[in-house]
């Protein structure tokens, strides 16, 4: 065995291999010990980042465990009662509070999907279609700058702007019209909060499609192009399947945390439109457990979470390679 | 597990000791296994509680009676000191402490900070937190097991408090009971009345904040704005309030900042918390009136008499827009007169309590009196070594109103922090940043009603307590040991104010409010009810 590889490694194939799937075979021909002399400097480089995932993912996932106690903070995790899947209960008990909180989960994560998802594909195709290289990065800087602002301050400007006292509603009275009830609507709550992500995040989401976009080959474009194509066409025939990696790959991300929809952005705007409608899994537990005292029971609901983000990963990625795509990884 | 069950039997002998056998029928009742000592209303009634002993130099311009606060309308002149030296052991302490004034500049930026140091003679660190944020902090501190040398709690805020400061907090009791706090004079000068809240598990856990009648809500006006109207606040009957805010309400000002619940529901007679009649209890959701009085909120609500962004405000905002005319009522404590204070930057305005009547007519509706404690102020398990120094410093820190350490503590330094107007200390902006150190909430003498260079303010208040307070009706349940509600009281309490906020806001009917209150009753409420009617027979006559 060793006396091939060393065979193979010291005579290197001559045709270049355009597909790369030459490499894995390569790095097998080599020791161990030589592959960790030639990249030790970037595993160096990587240790620090992946100190920071063992300590902040790994180890923090330990504390799981209370989702099977009767925890209490103040005696901790060796001394609270074990209580087995008790806490768990709560998922089949049909707890009409714990059942509000998934719905709306649910449903903001399909407005998010069919909403939020497609914005940034759109924003990076328009664009791109901008000629103006300077126009393209004025406009790219501006929209990319709600991106840095934390939510506190989104739902601040939000507030004075749509707000019953803000500026609009002020405008519309001082003029004689009645107000607009929007923040503190609860029929206008999910398209309030949608409106708030997109203006928020779409910006800095277009920076991935914007760099997959200019790998386009330009070939294909003139050759649509020579062929009598339009602008549609060319982007539903060249473009779209140029991104279509990306885009199933950034889905399938997507979908593992699509049960996470916004914990802060949501609890800070609570209390102005109330539980019924802003509830979700991720305030249940912060309301519940930090709050309320229902630490076990929260930490079971999270762990669950986190489980079906898992389980959504796994089958969309199957999903996309019986599609014939890439994915996230191959197994 | 066996660490706890040790604990739980040497608590058992311990109780036996002190209570006799007659605590054994509150220890068989609690099923707490696990959870660490919840405790009982026995061994809670079978603690010496500190002797009172008023300060005897403290005297008031206008004494009160019958629970109204004393009152002084000038400070007294040269302030001597009221301690020998400074308190402590040396070392520094660190605290973690509840605000509800915004947050002051960092240490190297405070002269008033450095200057307490100086005094200290050791350096105190406080971390704040916004009392609307604290509960949460708390519960993660203590999750963290990081709570510092002292810090704050509210007296039944959390769920399974005793067994949580049973665990975490320095046991005080042969520091404090009876007359051991003759070591700690200005904490003995704290009202008996407090001290009850300080007992958890038949041990005394903290240093209580008295507040009793200045903590209790009443309704704001802004009486310079209401008479530039021409409006008399005078009022006989809800109706006529209500025509008083319909009238005060035009396009961009509005009458309310908040729906004024607890005052409408002291208008429509509902009792506070829980209403004893013999030995029954009963809780005041049960009213068959909350219907009526949560009516009266949504429709104030719904006629567009209360600011529209009242619900996605805190405390500090709705205070701002008073003091801006942006609202001419808020719903407040007595003791906010000083935060309003300290918003307003115009010595003459006029901001004066007007008290509800009766729903119906027929003179005035009796107010709420709040709880004889505002939060308390304990000491961490791990500093338990240093429990007497610590206590030394909370002393010191409750020194009594006119001594210079209060002055110090409260209005620091003349010609930096406050300048001298009729030998009044009147904060500057400096000031009014600089003190907010929420020293006042970790260690306090009995409220002395006060505003520098307001002494009509301090009469008003003075007058309107010596009106209210003493027909006010007390909360029976205030410095009483339920099980249930330590556990599940917040949880289920939460649901209930949840859904007050939805009918208000007119999301939800007001006919929900019953079904509501039914689950609350399933969920722990009448649970609460026995224990409480319980222990209110246990403690006896106290």
């Amino acid at each position: 065995m060793t006396a091939t590889r060393e065979a193979r490694a010291s005579t290197p194939t001559p045709t270049p291999d355009p597909t790369g799937t030459g490499r894995p075979a390569r790095r097998e021909s080599q020791g161990f010990w030589a592959r960790l002399r030639r990249d030790h400097p970037v595993l160096l480089l990587a240790l620090p980042g992946i100190a920071v995932v063992i300590v902040f993912q790994y180890v923090a996932l330990g504390g799981n465990v209370i989702a099977f106690q009767d925890y209490q903070p103040y005696l901790g995790i060796g001394r609270s009662l074990w209580v087995g899947f008790e806490n768990f209960s709560i998922l089949f008990s049909g707890d009409p509070e714990f059942l509000n909180a998934l719905r709306n989960t649910l449903y903001i994560t399909l407005l998010q999907t069919v909403f939020v998802f497609p914005a940034p594909i759109i924003l990076a195709l328009l664009l791109n279609s901008l000629v103006s290289n300077k126009v393209k990065q004025a406009v790219q800087s501006v929209l990319y700058l709600p991106h840095f602002l934390s939510w506190v301050i989104v739902v601040a400007v939000f507030q004075q702007m749509l707000g019953g006292a803000g500026m609009i509603n002020n405008f519309l009275r001082s003029h004689g019209w009645a107000g607009v009830d929007i923040i503190g609507n609860p029929d206008a709550f999910y398209a309030l909060i949608t409106s708030q992500v997109i203006w928020k995040d779409t910006g800095w989401a277009t920076i991935l499609f914007l760099a997959v976009l200019s790998q386009i080959d330009r070939s294909l474009y003139e050759a649509s192009a020579m062929d009598g194509a339009t602008r549609w066409r060319q982007i539903w025939h060249v473009t779209l399947p140029g991104m279509k990696p990306i885009i199933v790959l950034l889905l399938i991300l997507k979908l593992g945390d699509s049960l996470s929809v916004g914990f802060e952005q949501l609890l800070l705007q609570q209390q102005a439109v109330g539980r019924d409608v802003s509830e979700v899994l991720d305030t249940y537990v912060y309301n519940n457990g930090v709050i309320g005292g229902a630490w076990g029971v929260s930490a079971a609901v999270g762990l669950v979470k986190g489980l079906v983000g898992l389980v959504l990963v796994l089958v969309a990625n199957k999903i996309a390679h019986l599609l014939g795509e890439e994915g996230v990884y191959r197994a | 597990m066996s660490e706890i069950r040790i604990a739980r039997r040497q608590l058992l002998q311990s109780t036996l000791a002190i209570g006799g056998l007659a605590t054994l029928g509150g220890l068989a009742g609690c099923s707490n296994e696990g959870r660490g000592d919840a405790g009982s209303q026995a061994e809670n009634s079978s603690v010496t509680l500190p002797t009172y002993i008023p300060n005897p130099d403290f005297v008031a311009d206008l004494p009160g009676e019958n629970g109204v606060s004393d009152t002084m309308l000038a400070y007294p002149a040269n302030p001597q000191p009221a301690t020998d030296g400074p308190p402590g052991d040396g070392q520094d302490v660190s605290a973690f402490a509840l605000t509800n004034n915004p947050v002051p500049p960092a240490m190297d930026q405070n002269a008033f900070w450095q200057e307490l140091n100086e005094r200290l003679g050791f350096t105190l660190s406080v971390s704040l937190v916004p009392s609307g944020d604290y509960t949460d902090r708390f519960q993660t501190t203590v999750a963290g097991d990081r709570l510092p040398d002292l810090f704050t709690f509210w007296p039944k805020g959390i769920p399974g408090l005793p067994s949580l400061l049973h665990e975490r907090a320095a046991d005080l009791t042969e520091l404090l009971s009876g007359d051991a706090i003759e070591k700690y004079p200005f904490l003995a000068s704290i009202p008996t009345e407090s001290w009850r809240s300080s007992v958890y598990g038949g041990r005394i856990y903290g240093v209580p904040i008295a507040r009793g009648a200045q903590s209790s809500t009443v309704l704001y006006g802004r009486y310079d704005l209401l008479e530039e109207q021409g409006i008399d606040p005078a009022a006989q009957s809800w109706d006529d309030l209500y025509a008083m805010f319909a009238e005060l309400t035009s396009s961009t000002t509005w009458a309310l900042a908040n729906v004024p619940l607890q005052v409408i529901r002291q208008s429509f007679g509902i009792a506070n918390g829980w209403s004893v009649d013999g030995g029954t209890w009963v809780s005041a959701n049960e009213d068959e009136r909350q219907l009526d009085a949560l009516e009266a909120g949504r429709k104030l609500v719904a006629d567009g008499l209360v600011h529209p962004d009242t619900t996605s405000s805190d405390n500090q905002q709705r205070q701002a827009w008073t003091i801006a005319g942006t609202t001419r009522f808020v719903e407040d404590t007595f003791s906010a007169w000083p935060a309003f204070a300290n918003l307003s930057g115009d010595q003459s305005l006029d901001l004066d309590v007007i008290l509800p009547p009766l729903a119906e007519g027929g003179g005035m509706a009796p107010i709420w009196l709040a709880g004889p404690t505002h939060n308390l102020t304990g000491i961490s398990l791990k500093s338990a070594d240093r429990a007497e120094a610590l206590l030394d410093v909370l002393n010191y820190f409750a020194a009594p109103f006119g001594s210079a350490e209060h002055l110090f503590k409260s209005y620091g330094l003349e010609g930096v922090h406050h300048e001298l107007v009729d030998g009044d200390p009147v904060l500057n902006d400096k000031g009014k940043s600089e003190t907010q150190l929420g020293l006042r909430y970790l260690g306090e003498g009995p409220w002395v009603t006060y505003m520098p260079g307001r002494p009509d303010v301090a009469q008003t208040l003075f007058d309107v307590q010596t009106e209210a307070v003493p027909t006010a009706i007390p909360n029976p349940s205030a410095t009483l040991f339920s099980e249930t509600e330590s556990r599940k009281g917040t949880q289920i309490g939460t649901a209930l104010r949840d859904l007050e906020v939805d009918i208000l806001q007119g999301r939800k009917p007001v006919s929900a409010w019953t079904d509501a209150v039914q689950t609350w009753k399933d969920g722990g409420g009448d649970a609460m009810r026995d224990e409480f009617a319980e222990a209110f027979a246990e403690n006896g006559d106290a």
